[in-house]
């Protein structure tokens, strides 16, 4: 008697382990993403998530053009996701439209997947350089239009691209190429553009290691602007071309990390999130009062004051310059566009150092015009 | 009587063209009142040190608008009569695209070309490529008798040298690639002081030697043939005529890139007002008004905060003077 219930037991027990689970959900539970993400600032995508697949969403934000895609994750053979965008689990081969992506993917150790890109000669990172040339990664852009022949023969799995130019979108679809738009230049925080990272960490089945990313990028920045005290300071941005001086809009992601720093910017008031035009006599006007003189602009290597003074005698007269408080990015030199993107908090702190808010910093994006 | 009237016009259009200079120094982004921009031009101070180099920057660019916009109406007035065609121009024979040729050349040549060459290079590979142009032409037109096939010959060195600049743009890098496009928007800003000065010499002295086509040029308006009967070396008149016109072409665009409009519309208009065929008369008036014009565009793109580009603001003007033109003359049957 003690026999059978010691075997009645050992049956029960062992029919409630058994895992009465289908193919597909075991496919399911093979596909499913580590981890899921959550997104806290950007605005620009999201994510829907199935027992069948993943979707991914990008779409346009507040009044930009309006534009809406997606590429779906399966998980299962039987979901239903005919004429609809499927990708892989994890992607092998990508090609893309833009060298800021490539900052998010050298993040994510996935640069070996690139297999084409626009503007390869754009690079200013030599590192990445390097790897891409080990790939023998394609120029996809001769001119301005993306080379469908040169996409086609990079055969991506995917190939992320901008949402303006719809047409060509057609066209790649046409040729089988699945695309999906990347906008993270559209967001408006620093923060949540870097926050794609947590777009392609999904794409590479990586969620886990763009999340550490996310987290200790955010946590780094968050904590440099609790530090950074007004200053009462005000700046100006950028160099002319022509009698046009594109002022960043206040919204912009690039006003933001001088923002942080403590200075006010000189064109604070103005509204709308497009570049300001502004004739090089307003801003001559004002200049003469900005303690801060903050550039971002592509000028030759070796790029200095008297670099600056002699474009026009008026610069000598602006009050940042007598002071030597004149701070510049020069993209010629450093990866400003790209890896700038992923490492918000190193512009921050460099901005915090030639504001004299923190010492024994090693700028890399930002230095003092001497 | 009909010479006084022609005199009263020429004053007339003299003082307006001082006037728009005065409005050009005047209005702008930044208020700064009369007085003190009478005192900044006689060495004075201002409370903001910026001051003095908006109004130098507003003075310059009013010197180069004058000189620019009237040079590029001589050309463009003398080259119609040349061509016995009221559309010819600078920019509809090619002239234009033949200068940009050169500037792109030089600019989009890469390995840093522009700098290494300067301005004199500039002002070299323009004139270059203006000349060239119009030297071409003036080939092809002793083998084409029809005028409107000759500036259809005009407008394919257009498309031609354009075709140049896109295989140019290939081999350019980004900043050289913006810094011609926005040359190609054209504006009459840019150049320093002592720049600014030369230009307007340099010009004024080019087009002071358009006194030796005054007696060419009234009896080309009869006709070559009967410009032959009176005298008229055409051999001499023609080389003159190029080299007139290709350098004032040429270094207008160089410096100020391709202004669109002036040249064509600006000699419609004088013909339009001014009654005597001498062109004594003609060629000063004409280039006061090309003055004038540019001044008025200049002004304009200045009140828009340079949203509008130059080329813009003298399509909007030249643009439909030019049809009415074309109106005029098929009702008319009109002739240069």
């Amino acid at each position: 008697m003690r026999l059978l219930l010691s075997s009645l037991f050992v049956a029960v027990v062992a029919a409630s382990c058994i895992q009465h689970t289908t193919q597909e959900e075991q496919e399911s539970e093979k596909f499913r993403p580590q981890k899921q993400i959550e997104i806290k600032y950007a605005e620009g995508f999201e994510v829907e998530y199935t027992a069948d697949y993943t979707k991914i969403v990008t779409h346009s934000i507040q009044n930009n053009e309006f534009f809406r895609d997606s590429v779906y994750i399966q998980h299962t053979s039987s979901a239903k996701l005919d004429g609809l965008k499927k990708i892989p689990f994890t992607l092998s081969s990508v090609a893309s439209q833009s060298t800021t992506h490539l900052a998010f993917l050298d993040c994510l150790h996935e640069l070996e997947t690139v297999k084409g890109l626009c503007g390869v000669k754009y690079i200013r990172n030599d590192s990445v350089s390097s790897i891409l040339e080990k790939n023998e990664i394609k120029e996809l852009c001769l001119t301005e239009s993306v080379q469908i022949e040169s996409l086609l023969d990079c055969n991506p799995e995917l190939f992320f691209n901008y949402p303006f130019g719809k047409t060509e979108q057609k066209g790649f679809a046409e040729n089988g190429v699945q695309t999906l738009y990347i906008a993270e230049y559209l967001e408006q925080t620093q923060l949540a553009r870097l926050e794609w990272i947590k777009l392609f960490g999904l794409l590479f089945n990586k969620v886990e290691e763009a999340n550490a990313y996310f987290e200790r990028v955010e946590d780094n920045y968050l904590s440099l602007r609790q530090k950074s005290q007004s200053t009462n300071k005000k700046f100006i941005m950028n160099l002319p071309f022509g009698d046009s001086w594109f002022m960043p809009s206040s919204k912009s992601v690039g006003v933001e990390v001088i923002r942080d720093a403590g200075l006010d910017y000189y064109y604070q008031r103005e509204e709308g999130t497009e570049n300001q035009i502004h004739t090089q006599e307003q801003v001559w006007n004002d200049g003469i009062y900005a303690d801060y003189w903050v550039i971002i602009a592509d000028r030759p290597v070796g790029y200095g004051l008297e670099d600056l003074l002699a474009e026009k005698e008026v610069y000598a007269e602006f009050k940042a310059v007598k002071e030597q408080q004149v701070i510049m990015c020069n993209i010629a030199e450093v990866d400003y566009f790209a890896s700038g993107v992923v490492e918000p908090d190193v512009l921050l702190r460099d901005m915090l150092f030639h504001t004299h808010q923190i010492s024994d910093h090693q700028p890399k994006y930002f230095f003092r015009l001497e | 009587m009909k010479n006084n009237r022609d005199i009263f016009t020429l004053v007339g259009i003299l003082v307006a063209a001082f006037c728009l200079l005065g409005l050009n120094l005047y209005l702008g982004e930044v208020r700064i009142n009369f007085g003190t921009i009478v005192d900044l031009l006689g060495g004075g101070t201002a409370e903001n040190a910026s001051w003095s180099y908006t109004i130098e920057n507003r003075l310059n660019r009013s010197l180069v608008a004058f000189s620019g916009g009237g040079a590029l109406a001589l050309s463009g007035l003398i080259l119609q009569v040349f061509f016995r065609n009221p559309l010819a121009g600078p920019g509809v024979l090619g002239i234009s695209s033949g200068a940009s040729l050169g500037v792109a050349t030089v600019i989009l040549g890469g390995v840093g070309m522009s700098s290494l060459l300067g301005n004199l290079g500039l002002i070299s590979a323009g004139i270059i490529g203006a000349l060239g142009v119009l030297i071409l032409l003036l080939i092809i037109s002793r083998l084409i008798s029809s005028s409107i096939t000759l500036l259809v010959v005009g407008l394919m060195f257009g498309y031609f040298t354009s075709s140049l600049i896109n295989v140019l743009f290939q081999w350019a890098s980004e900043s050289d690639t913006r810094e011609y496009v926005i040359w190609g928007l054209g504006s009459f800003e840019g150049l320093n002081g002592k720049e600014g000065w030369f230009f307007l010499v340099g010009v004024l002295m080019i087009s002071l030697l358009t006194v030796f086509l005054i007696k060419p040029l009234n009896a080309l308006v009869l006709g070559t043939s009967y410009a032959g009967s009176l005298g008229v070396n055409l051999k001499r008149s023609r080389l003159l005529i190029i080299i007139i016109c290709g350098i004032l072409t040429a270094v207008v665009t160089v410096y100020c890139g391709p202004v669109s409009f002036i040249g064509i519309a600006v000699p419609q208009i004088i013909r339009f007002i001014v009654r005597s065929k001498n062109h004594l008369l003609i060629l000063p008036i004409t280039f006061l008004a090309g003055s004038a014009l540019a001044l008025l565009a200049d002004i304009t793109v200045r009140l828009s905060g340079n949203a509008l580009p130059l080329n813009t603001v003298t399509a909007l003007i030249g643009a439909p003077i030019i049809v009415w033109t074309i109106i005029r003359m098929n009702k008319t049957g009109a002739k240069v």
